[in-house]
């Protein structure tokens, strides 16, 4: 088991970050990926050669994670991920064929892959509808706290779904996406960390969407994007320079 | 059981006789073009006894002949060849385009996309009851009472749509469907006209209409 990765700053919605795509549909352009919605999507014209490039800008850029969510890529897809010191694409330092997932596709390093150019290829000829779509990719980096969440954290599945019942108590259901509500408790954070998750909280507050990934080994939890839904309230304990804390965070819709 | 789903339309109005025209080079010299964001127009109109323009399908049908249009779909360029035949800056002119709203939206096929426009999952509260009353104009004459729409603006997108375009008095439908629906198994629900907006940092509120009320 991996511990608990928090990709909270996305080098994607840097203004300074400079994204340029092979095309664009009308009414779909590129800059729907930096709006919060993610089903909000880029769409492309073609299926059988499209690409995004992003220029991260000069400097060095720790990146240890890529991923996009909601696609309509099938699973004859090749999606390559590529990284390169300059925008150059024919034998790119990075070439990774990511691995299929219907709803969100994510790479990890286990090295920081320090590239100012990186580019999304993607390839889907017989894709049925004629153009490829994402609503929303993640590049940066990611964090894991020295001590993972407890083993007792708990997911609740949520139906917000609307019911009424008639005096005879039949029911009549307005229904609506269930979505899942994910309770961490870190009961010791050293203090290193501490300073981390702060920043994290500075960063997306109860605001701002992000993913996580809860094991990386588990391929039943690809990665999730979430939001905050309560601040987060660090309490001391015992020593000094130790820290507990609990987060409340649901899945994005 | 699908999930249901609510679709709200509104043509809005854009000021567009202020913008940077350029003229069209020779020998098409009477159409002007600006690049136009919102995309292709409904329709285009000139705020006088001229009235609506109408489309053309080239530069060329354009220039030929006045108060028309022509949208360049690959330039995103709007042109309009004015009453007079000189630049739009000497007139009122107004271009209209729909924003679409709905109550939900979906991941992967599921999205609610009709046409190629995206539905801002922006409207909020709920849905407001409906009153039809006849009126006294005439005994076969009814109007229908359809309450505001509220659309969410935390994040302080309408407030620059609210300086750039038009929401009062213009044309507006809601439909209602079920997720998976095509587009025209959506059922008007209601069709009329915006009224009064009112606009703060949490949302924007739209009153509606109904402009027989008004044949009395």
């Amino acid at each position: 088991m991996k511990k608990i990765r928090f990709l909270y700053l996305n080098e994607y919605d840097l203004t300074a970050t400079v994204k340029t795509a092979s095309s664009e549909a009308s009414g779909f352009p590129l800059t729907n990926l930096v709006n919060r919605w993610h089903t909000r999507c880029w769409r492309s014209t073609g299926v059988a050669d499209e690409w995004i490039t992003m220029d991260l800008g000069a400097g060095t850029h720790a990146i240890y994670a890529f991923a996009i969510k909601n696609h309509n890529f099938t699973d004859a897809a090749v999606i390559k991920i590529q990284g390169n010191a300059t925008d150059a694409w024919g034998s790119p330092s990075v070439d990774v064929t990511m691995t299929y997932n219907a709803d969100v596709m994510r790479e990890f390093w286990s090295s920081a892959q320090n590239y100012q150019w990186w580019r999304l290829h993607m390839v889907d000829a017989a894709n049925p509808a004629s153009y490829l779509k994402f609503g929303r990719p993640y590049i940066g980096g990611y964090f894991s706290p020295i001590v993972n969440f407890t083993r007792h954290y708990t997911k609740k599945v949520v139906d917000p779904s609307t019911k009424m019942y008639s005096p005879g108590g039949q029911v009549s259901v307005d229904e609506k996406t269930i979505y899942k509500i994910w309770r961490y408790n870190f009961d010791i954070i050293e203090d290193p960390d501490q300073d981390t998750f702060a920043d994290i909280f500075n960063w997306v507050g109860q605001s701002k969407g992000y993913f996580i990934c809860q094991d990386a080994d588990d391929t039943k939890n690809i990665l999730a994007y979430v939001e905050n839904v309560s601040d987060w309230e660090f309490q001391h304990i015992l020593m000094d320079e130790y820290f507990s804390l609990g987060i409340d965070i649901q899945e994005l819709r | 059981m699908a999930q249901k789903v609510n679709l709200l339309e509104i043509e809005l109005a854009h000021r567009i006789d202020t913008d940077a025209w350029i003229q069209s080079g020779a020998p098409n010299t009477n159409a002007w073009y600006i690049t136009h964001a919102e995309g292709e127009p409904s329709k285009v109109e000139e705020v006088s006894s001229v009235g609506i323009y109408t489309e053309k399908g080239s530069i060329a049908l354009c220039h030929g002949t006045a108060k028309t249009w022509y949208w360049d779909s690959a330039n995103n360029r709007l042109y309009i060849h004015t009453s007079g035949s000189n630049d739009p800056a000497n007139y009122i002119v107004l271009s209209y385009f729909w924003e679409y709203h709905t109550d939900k939206q979906f991941s992967g096929n599921e999205e609610i996309v009709f046409n190629d426009h995206f539905y801002f999952p922006d409207i909020g509260g709920s849905i407001p009851d409906i009153t039809q009353k006849v009126t006294s104009f005439l005994l076969g004459s009814y109007s229908m009472d359809f309450g505001g729409l509220t659309i969410t603006n935390a994040d302080g997108k309408y407030d620059s749509r609210l300086t750039n375009y038009i929401y009062e008095a213009k044309k507006a439908i809601f439909k209602q469907g079920d997720l998976g629906d095509v587009y025209g198994s959506y059922v008007d629900f209601w069709r009329g006209w915006t009224g009064k907006v009112a606009l703060n940092d949490n949302q924007l509120e739209i009153n509606t209409e109904d402009l027989r009320a008004s044949v009395e």
